[in-house]
């Protein structure tokens, strides 16, 4: 292997570290503290609004639960926006026209999720305007665990904890462990104020706040990461809850997962590209240290990763393989032949070094976060969990370098 | 809040170098070990070559021919013991930082070891009439010789073939702290990589393994199975 692509390794390897360390001594600074356990002490006007394009498999259960939210009805405003739906999701909005506003939109060429939600906010007379994604499901004390953490007028947004809904699929489950452990991290940016997506599922705004700067791009791939900046931008404090959940519907196999993470992560690059003016500038603390710097980073070692794995362990057997073809492909007589030939001294020690501690990281950080989920590690099987820890990030590099791929090309994103 | 931030991040910086640093001072102290360890081998195989060549004398000088089989089978394991450890050297060598000088002093050691074992192997064939061919492969490292590779490949298979008829010593054109290399490369005219010597006949460029075998076949008294 030639110099660059040793030092491409190690500083893969020098980073990925880094991050492990800081969040181990993040986590080991602060703990997770307990929710704190709030009253609500009176009811405002709160306005849930579902966004929907082509969800007639989901959406009656989405609208459902924010039906059966445990809160005053008559200070619950429900608004369900389907925006051009080619299917039956607005028919199926139609059921519930008796106690939903519905308002159907056209789909404009490079139109996305940001803007039905524009058109809700619009319409919104709730003082907290509730996202909820139409494959999602609220649990009916979420408004109330919830909307007491925005008593402090310095809170732009709270969080839930999302989890898997109904994981079914080995993909499925294997997404269930990454939630948990997402989650975990979460919690962590939280009290760093460093978080720097409210997702789409359940996230609590501030109307008048959502207004005041400006409301949703409409056409931006990952809105909810870019009002998340935004809410950073405007330094408003924005936090992770622990204890109250939401479920939502992970995507089943290989392509959606990969379709839905190009997308995710090619908003994430290209919203933090839009908002560079913030990496390392110190009016935005920890988000503009560690949180940009993350997004922008991480592309590189999910791919770096990708590469290292597919050179040492699929490349080389690969090559030789093809070199099978100067042998007339007599692979008898090398396996006849095979001898274990190892002793100690042939391991890189300093990698060797380095992989154990960073595992050791990892591991550690995987077991806190099921710990402080309540969820059992092995809930979702031993094979989704192992897949995950093991192999995951090898499904991440490859949407990175999709990404890449279609960054390079200027691909037009369809999904 | 600004100290307190700039704190964390140097910190985890800190414990994040050290954890390299521990690693890398690791891999110096195993780098030392790994010279040791090819060491102790070189000193064990070179009691091992005495051995062979009294052995070889004994038999020529009692006329002990009926000890051939035995002893030529011990010759070809230890040629293997040697041409183990020297691809394990040769692998430590790429990694080495500091201990380099001392790879480069035990890399000598291992020519020296591989040509005494072919002139010893010429000897056997008069001495026991063994029936097996030599092959001396020049090559050069991968940036000067982008089929070198492939023809270490191909030597590798057909020594697993042919087992203990054919002997492949192979020899680094570049390395220039041996000048016996130099010399054989002069005496054989070796002018491009690879390079093969079969039975004191040169040939240049890559050739497969039927290639090889179709000019190693008709040399042996008794054909091997494999040249069926």
């Amino acid at each position: 292997m030639n110099l660059a692509t040793n030092i491409v390794i190690w500083i893969t390897y020098f980073v990925g570290l880094y991050f492990a360390v800081f969040w181990f001594l993040t986590f080991t600074y602060s703990g997770i503290p307990k929710d704190s356990v709030k009253k609500l002490r009176k009811f405002p006007l709160v306005t849930v609004a579902i966004p929907a394009y082509n969800r007639e498999s989901n959406v009656e259960m989405t609208i459902k639960s924010a039906l059966a939210l445990n809160y005053p009805k008559d200070k619950l405003e429900i608004i369900v926006v389907d925006h051009g739906s080619s299917d039956r999701t607005l028919e199926i909005m139609k059921k519930f026209k008796d106690r939903v506003k519905i308002i159907s939109i056209r789909r404009n060429p490079g139109e996305r999720k940001g803007k039905p939600m524009n058109v809700a906010l619009e319409r919104a007379k709730g003082e907290f305007f509730v996202c909820l994604d139409a494959d999602s499901v609220a649990m009916p004390n979420s408004l109330m665990e919830m909307l007491p953490h925005m008593e402090d007028k310095s809170v732009g947004c709270v969080l839930p904890s999302m989890k898997v809904y109904q994981p079914e699929s080995f993909w499925s489950r294997v997404q269930s462990s990454e939630y948990v452990v997402n989650m975990f991290y979460k919690r962590l940016m939280s009290y760093m104020n460093c978080i720097h997506v409210a997702p789409g599922p359940f996230s609590v705004f501030r109307t008048e706040t959502l207004r005041k700067i400006g409301g949703y791009d409409s056409k931006n791939l990952t809105e909810d990461l870019e009002i998340t900046y935004r809410l950073q931008k405007y330094q408003y404090k924005i936090i992770q809850l622990m204890n109250t959940f939401v479920y939502t519907i992970a995507p089943k196999n290989f392509r959606e997962i990969y379709r839905q993470r190009n997308r995710w992560f090619k908003g994430a690059f290209l919203n933090t590209l839009r908002y560079r003016g913030m990496i390392f500038n110190k009016k935005y603390g920890d988000f503009a240290f560690i949180q940009l710097p993350t997004v922008i980073l991480s592309g590189g070692i999910a791919v770096s990763l990708l590469l290292i794995t597919l050179y040492f362990g699929v490349y080389e057997y690969l090559k030789d393989l093809v070199d099978m073809r100067f042998v007339n492909f007599d692979f008898w007589t090398l396996i006849k032949n095979i001898n274990f030939n190892f002793i100690v001294f042939d391991l890189n020690f300093a990698l060797v070094c380095t992989s154990i501690v960073a595992f050791i990281l990892s591991a550690t950080i995987m077991a806190k976060a099921f710990q402080h989920s309540n969820e059992k590690i092995l809930k979702q099987g031993i094979l989704p969990v192992s897949f995950f820890f093991i192999y995951y990030y090898l499904v991440m590099g490859l949407a990175w370098l999709g990404v890449i791929f279609d960054l390079a090309i200027r691909r037009k994103q369809t999904w | 809040m600004q100290r307190e931030m700039k704190g964390k991040y140097l910190l985890a910086g800190f414990i994040t170098a050290l954890i390299f640093i521990l690693g890398m001072l690791l891999g110096l102290v195993i780098e030392g070990k790994r010279a040791d360890y090819i060491q102790n081998q070189g000193e064990a195989q070179k009691l091992d070559f005495i051995s062979l060549q009294i052995q070889y004398q004994l038999i020529s000088e009692l006329s002990q021919q009926k000890n051939c089989p035995a002893v030529s089978a011990t010759f070809d394991s230890y040629l293997k013991e040697l041409m183990k450890t020297e691809e394990r050297l040769i692998e430590y060598e790429k990694d080495a930082t500091l201990n380099k000088k001392d790879f480069n002093v035990l890399k000598k050691e291992y020519v020296q070891a591989q040509v005494n074992y072919w002139m010893l192997a010429q000897k056997t064939k008069e001495i026991c009439k063994n029936d097996f061919i030599t092959i001396l492969y020049f090559y050069a490292p991968t940036e000067h010789c982008s089929d070198c590779d492939n023809q270490g490949f191909v030597l590798t298979y057909l020594k697993q073939k042919l087992q203990d008829k054919i002997l492949i010593f192979s020899f680094d054109s570049t390395f220039e702290d041996e000048p016996l290399i130099d010399m054989l490369i002069k005496t054989y005219n070796i002018s491009e990589y690879p390079s093969l010597v079969i039975e004191e006949n040169s040939t240049a460029g890559f050739h497969d393994s039927d290639a090889i075998m179709a000019k190693i076949c008709p040399l042996y008294w008794e054909k091997p199975e494999a040249c069926a």
